[in-house]
Formats: structure tokens, sequence, C-alpha cells
């Protein structure tokens, strides 16, 4: 513009120059004229070309695909652009007049810091960031308006999902953090700094205050996992250790993992990884390692006792016992019926008792006195155990069918005797015909399966699992008398082989017990 | 040493200190054919006063068998055992370990001192009596003593 008023001062000029010669005759009236109409003519063409520059410009806001507004100072619209007119339509006020106390509140703001004011407005559920640039000298301001719905809402997706994986960490106690090789930037997770007793992002993380969180004891280790993964070339290692919060001294143990990732040429450029917080599961462990450890040695402590009690108590019942039987013997029939009787009860009684506490000290010393375990036969181990029956299976006059039995990997005298339990108790508790009593073995799912089935009074579903109890017995009568501990026992052989014990039947209708023993 | 005279009663020094037991022992004994004299210690002090004649049992005669107990009061059997076997007048004396101890420890050790056999007392009175008269017989009828 500039360059036209220098222009039009310049013809002004030559106007005055030429009326000087018209006046004082140096130019004819003719010539002038031609003069002026040549000069008028290039000022027009040249005034043409500047407004269809002025206008391409004036243009240039009305192009622009955001929203252009210009407001007075007052808060008169001044000027909007198309793309204002459809996008913010009715949200700001026709031309000419007065905006929305929103747009004013903002005006204000801009005018009395003098400098750029920058907010949010949400019209027809488009959300537009808006920059209120005031021109003071002109008492006028811009207002440069872009519509970020669409990047605000990846925004808010994303702080979404960050939020959720914050909170899902913070519920797992699992924290995450990233090491950048190439910058060395580490960062945690909010639940890394939660774990070692920090407020979230208190600082920024580094690997000094991680050593510093780790256990004095564990920095070490931790250390050398690091570093000898790298040394290595492992792509990820795990480490156990504890953690001390230096606010509180709270020991926390955590289990770490991380993973390397290389570049092609196997560069490591980053590593991550994760801290689980395994307090609880630790303390968890570590009170049932302790209740493990109280029930084995009270058991074996009960173990103890029952050998001690039953050994010594041994001694004064083979007095009583000697004693009544040589009573018996010496004075039967000597002295009155009453006597007779008394002794009678008295024999009985202390010859029961010795089973029983011969019984008990067999069943303390299973797990202490048994013997290594070495490859034996099964059937020799029966064989024998029949031979000590013979006497009893002859006068009951029981049967037994048995098939081949296999080679097995246990402690031989403990099988003998497991037998001989099992199928004396097969006799013992007969029906009114002649017991028998069949014997097989199956092999199944790595095991095999012996198994004693009688034809014997059997018993009730109720006492399947009582039976084996110590001192429980199901036929409770004079005639077949037991201890209550022989199938204690043989559940004890059972188990210290790593099988099972059961019994199946019913009623009248004899029983079968099974018994399994791993076959490696 | 001298053999024994033919009808002369032989000599045994039962070491018990339960008399349960030295009554049972007697009455097994009582029930035998060989004639038999048993003189009893109650504990290993007294045991080895007798062996070696002092303490007032100078007149008592030198036993042709021990039976022992090993869990005694005052001296302990295996103490007693010790002595006898590393005497060179009483070594020859066969000593016959007789205790209700099923320990292999045990066992094991009195036979490393030399004891010439190791029986548990058994729990049954029939067995027992069994016993005591089965080491009568092996010792005074089938074994040939110094």
């Amino acid at each position: 513009m500039k360059d036209l008023d220098t222009r039009i001062e310049k013809f002004l000029l030559r106007l005055d120059r030429l009326q000087e010669d018209l006046l004082t005759g140096k130019l004819e009236v003719n010539q002038a004229l031609k003069q002026v109409t040549e000069d008028l003519s290039v000022a027009v063409e040249e005034l043409r070309g500047s407004e269809e520059e002025i206008r391409s410009i004036a243009r240039f806001p009305g192009e622009n695909p955001n929203p252009i507004i210009r407001f007075s100072r007052e808060g008169k619209v001044l000027y909007a652009n198309t793309t204002s007119t459809i996008q913010l339509a009715g949200c700001i006020g026709g031309l000419g007049t007065t905006a929305t106390e929103f747009w004013r509140r903002a005006i204000v703001k801009a005018f009395s810091s003098g400098s750029v004011y920058e907010t949010e407005l949400v019209c027809h559920e488009q959300t537009f960031k808006l920059l209120f640039t005031p021109i003071l000298e002109q008492n006028y301001i811009n207002v440069y308006g872009q519509n970020v719905t669409e990047s605000k809402r990846i925004e808010a997706a994303l702080r979404d999902s960050e939020n959720r994986l914050n909170r899902a960490q913070e519920i797992a106690h699992l924290g995450s953090w990233e090491l950048d090789l190439t910058n060395n930037r580490l960062t945690w997770s909010d639940e890394v700094y939660r774990i070692f007793g920090l407020a979230p992002q208190e600082f920024d993380a580094t690997y000094e205050a991680f050593l510093e969180a780790v256990h004095p004891d564990d920095r070490r280790i931790v250390n050398e996992a690091y570093s000898g993964s790298i040394h290595q070339k492992l792509d990820s290692y795990e480490v156990e250790h504890r953690v001390m919060r230096k606010s509180t001294g709270e020991i926390r143990f955590v289990h770490e993992k991380c993973e390397h990732i290389r570049d092609e040429s196997g560069r490591i450029i980053r590593s991550i990884g994760m801290v689980h917080d395994i307090t609880e599961r630790k303390v968890a462990e570590e009170k049932l390692f302790e209740a493990v450890n109280n029930l084995t040695r009270s058991n074996a402590e009960l173990e103890q006792f029952a050998y001690v009690a039953s050994h010594d108590l041994q001694e004064p019942l083979r007095m009583v016992s000697s004693y009544v039987t040589l009573l018996a013997r010496r004075y039967k029939g000597k002295l009155d019926q009453d006597a007779d009787e008394f002794i009678h009860y008295a024999v009985d009684g202390a010859t029961r008792m010795q089973q029983m506490v011969q019984d008990l000290l067999e069943l303390s010393r299973i797990q202490t006195k048994g013997k290594l375990f070495a490859q034996f036969s099964a059937q020799e181990a029966l064989d024998q155990a029949l031979s000590n029956l013979t006497l009893k299976i002859h006068e009951t006059q029981t049967q037994i069918t048995y098939g081949a039995l296999p080679q097995v990997v246990g402690d031989e005298s403990q099988f003998v005797h497991l037998f001989q339990n099992l199928i004396d108790n097969a006799i013992k508790y007969h029906h009114l015909e002649p017991p028998r009593i069949l014997i097989g073995v199956s092999r199944k799912d790595g095991e095999w399966v012996f198994s004693i089935a009688d034809n014997g009074l059997g018993l009730d579903s109720k006492h399947f699992t009582r039976i084996f109890g110590i001192f429980q017995q199901v036929h409770r009568s004079r005639k077949n008398a037991g201890t209550g501990i022989g199938l204690s026992i043989c559940k004890r052989i059972v188990e210290r082989h790593g099988g099972r014990i059961w019994v199946e039947s019913e009623l009248g209708r004899g029983a079968t017990f099974y018994f399994t023993l791993p076959t490696n | 040493m001298n053999r024994k005279i033919i009808g002369q009663p032989l000599e045994i020094l039962l070491v018990e200190d339960n008399p349960g037991d030295v009554r049972l022992i007697l009455e097994a004994l009582k029930q035998g054919k060989i004639k038999n004299a048993v003189n009893v210690a109650e504990d290993g002090e007294e045991a080895m006063l007798f062996l070696t004649k002092s303490g007032g049992y100078s007149d008592k005669p030198r036993p042709d068998l021990v039976l022992l107990d090993l869990n005694l009061p005052r001296k302990d059997g295996r103490e007693v055992l010790a002595e006898i076997k590393s005497d060179p007048q009483l070594r020859t004396i066969p000593v016959i370990i007789l205790t209700s101890s099923t320990a292999e420890q045990d066992v094991l050790n009195t036979y490393k001192l030399h004891a010439n056999c190791y029986i548990t007392k058994p729990v049954d009175l029939d067995q027992f009596m069994a016993v005591v008269k089965s080491i009568e017989d092996f010792w005074f009828t089938i074994v040939v003593l110094p």
C-alpha cells in the first residue's frame, strides 16, 4: 500500500509540473493531455492489480478450514469465516451482535493478560480448541479455532486404557518397567513406585534408585541377575528378592522377570521387566512350611512317644502276664470257683494288652525302623505271609486263590506283614461257611493295584475310612478280638511306600481290600 | 581250670535287678534236668565283687556261666561284660546276655565286647521258660566248657 501512496504522490507531483509547464507555455494542452492520459492508464492498471491482490488476501481467512472469528474488545462479532459460521453455528451470535458470555469472558481474560489465551468450547458435541489473540493497537481480538474432537477422543481412550492398566497393576501388585538403552532412560509404572514404598512418579526412575530399594543383603544377587543375563547373552532372567521400604523399613518379597529386546545386530536396545509383589504368597508359604514342619515334628515325637511308651510298658506287663499265667497253671482248681474266674479274666486281659502293646510298638516302628527299599518278589512276600499263617489257614479250612504277583520295590518284610495282616483279617471276620480269599493284582496308571477279596462278614460303607484309624474295630466280639491296630499298620506300610489303601464292601457280602504301589 | 566233677552242681551267676525275672529264671532252671546252683547279683558292682571273690564274696564259687542283664543299677551290664572279657582270669567264663532290649546297637556292641550270645527275653511265659531251658541245655550238655 505504501508503494501505491508514493506512486500517487509522484503522479500528483507530475500533474503539478504539467500544470506549471502549461501555464509557462512549455507544453501544449494537447501534449499535456496525452501525457496525463498515458500516466492515468498506467496508474489504473497498477491499481487494478493491487486490488486483486487485496481481494485475494481478504479471501484467505475465509478459505481457512478452521474457524476464525474477530471480535471487538467489547465482544461484538466483527468477522466470522465460513467455517466458523458452519461449525460454530448458534454458538457465537450473528455478525454485528454481541457474543455470548463464554466469549466475552475469554476476551476479557486475553486483553487483561495482553497475550494469547487458550481455552476449549464444546459446540454441537464437538470440542474446539480456541486461541484468543488480542491485537491491542487495533482494539480487536482474533480467535483461531480448531476442531480437536477426534484427538481428544483418542487421548481419552489412551488415558482410559492407561488407567485400567494402572489399576490392574495395583490390584495384582504387579509393576512394570522399561529401560531404553539407546538413551538410558528408565521408566517405572505407578505400581513399581508403590511396591518400593514411594509415591507414584515421585521422582524419575533410575537404576540407582532401584538398587537402593532392594534389601541390602539382596543387592548383589539382583545386580548379578541383570548384568549376568547381559554377559551370558540371555534373552530373559528371573530373580526373587526382598525390597526394604525406605520410609517404613517394611520388608516386601518380589519376583522380577525381565526380557531383553535386541536389534538386528543382536545388541540389546530395550529391557522390559515386571516386579511382582509376592509378599502375601511368601508369608502364606512360610506359614505352610512352618505348619508342615510342626506337623512332621509332632508326628515324629508322637512316634517316639508310642515307641517309648509301648517299649517301657512291655516290661511290667511281661511280669503281670507271666505271673498270672503261672498262677493259673499252678492254682487252677485248687482255690475256689471265684478265684479261677478272676485269674481267667486277669490272664485274658494281660494277654490282650500284651498284643496291643506289641502292635503299637510295631506301628511306631514302621517309619523309623523301616528298611531301605529294594527290589523283591511280591510273590515271595505273599508266600512268606501264607507260611506264617499256615496253622490258622488249616484250622479254618480257608481256601486261598492267587495268580502270579510281580517284582516290586519296597521293604519286603513290611510287605510280608501287610499281606499277613490283610489275610489274617479276612480269615478272622469270616461268615458261617469256610473263608475263601482271592488275591489279585492289576496294573493301572503307573501303579500296581493289589486286591484281597473275601466272602466274610463285610462292613457298612460308613466304616470304610474309620477302620484304618488306630484302635478302631467294626466287629467287636470276644471270638475275633483284635487290637484295632492291624489295619493302621497296613495303612502306614502302604503310605510309606507311596500308595493308598481302601476297602470296598457290602454288609454280609464279603469285603475287598485294595492297596496300590507305584510301579517305578 | 578244673573240669567239673560229675555230680557237682553247675554254678550259674545271674546278674539281674528285677526280682520278678530272677524268680522266673529260677523257676525255669528248677524244671531242668541238670543240677545247678544259682547265685544272684542285683547290680553290676555286686557281680564284679562276686566274680573277683572280694568284699565278702571270698568263699563264693567261680561261676560256670554268667547270665547278664544289660540295664543294671550302679554298674551297667555293658561295663560288667567289658571288665569280665578284659580280665584274663575271667574271660573264659561264657557270658550270656539276657535282656529286654531289642536295640540293634546293644546286640552289636555286646558282641564286640565278646559276649558269648545275646538273647532277648521273650514276652510270652512259655517261650521265656523254653529259652532259659535251652540255654541250660546248650551250655551244659552240648557245649564243652573250659
